[in-house]
């Protein structure tokens, strides 16, 4: 069989700097996504997406309640009304 | 031990080497004939893409590759690589030259290693094959993708790009 020739896609702005925030949250709790375990890089995956959107929604002035709260936490009033 | 990189004829199998180059105007002009994309566009000519050009003895361009270091030392990310319009399988089902794809991330590796970023590189898999291709034979993480509809993300390191990046060391 011919071997398969490997070809990548264009990876775009946003997605090069959503992973950039992963790669941030991986250095700060010291995990090394290669080698976790699938929990934590689901963990890893969870926080960069919060604090992407997080980030994206501050970018745009927005406040906290146009993010999904993290993992489902109910969020008091006075923090949804902080900014993001 | 020695790096040489290649590609191979894909009519006779005949190995062709290759010399990597950072990408001149000109080899970024000379995709507005006939590649798949603009090599000239605003998201290549961000700075902190780096741009090189693989080509022959002879100078034919036989792919250009776009990477960048990320922000924490952790990859560099393959932003995209495109083989010449002979060689893209995209474009053309008898293909000039084999193995391009293969050298360009090899070359990520490599620029991976030099940076101090370990070998680790990302990108993102250009069809849902290509994407089992890498996680099953290259032992490739699959990374989340929080865009409805994204490409599919993958993390390479390890074995994987020690057999991918292997393949040039003689």
């Amino acid at each position: 069989m011919a071997e398969q020739e490997l070809q990548v896609a264009r990876m775009d702005e946003e997605t090069m700097e959503y992973l950039n925030v992963l790669f941030s949250v991986c250095k700060r709790f010291n995990t090394d996504y290669y080698h976790a375990d699938p929990k934590q890089r689901a963990f890893m995956d969870a926080v960069a997406t919060h604090e992407y959107q997080l980030k994206k929604a501050h970018e745009k002035g927005l406040q906290r309640s146009a993010v999904p709260p993290f993992m489902g936490i109910v969020r008091s009033e006075r923090s949804n009304n902080m900014p993001a | 031990m020695r790096l040489q990189y290649f590609v191979t004829k894909a009519d006779s199998g005949e190995q062709v080497l290759i010399a990597m180059e950072p990408a001149m105007k000109n080899d970024l002009e000379a995709t507005k004939n006939g590649w798949q994309s603009d090599w000239t566009s605003d998201f290549i000519s961000d700075p902190r893409l780096e741009k090189y050009a693989a080509k022959t003895e002879a100078g034919e361009i036989v792919a250009l590759g776009a990477y960048r270091e990320d922000d924490h030392g952790i990859s560099v990310f393959i932003a995209d690589i495109e083989a010449q319009p002979e060689s893209n399988p995209t474009l053309t089902k008898k293909r000039r030259y084999a193995g391009v794809g293969r050298m360009m991330i090899a070359y990520g590796i490599q620029l991976s290693i030099d940076s101090g970023h370990g070998g680790v590189v990302t990108f993102a898999a250009k069809t849902d094959e290509l994407y089992e291709h890498y996680v099953n034979d290259f032992h490739a993480v699959p990374i989340f993708q929080p865009f409805p509809g994204g490409p599919k993300l993958l993390m390479l390191a390890d074995e994987g790009a020690q057999e991918i990046f292997g393949a040039y060391l003689f």
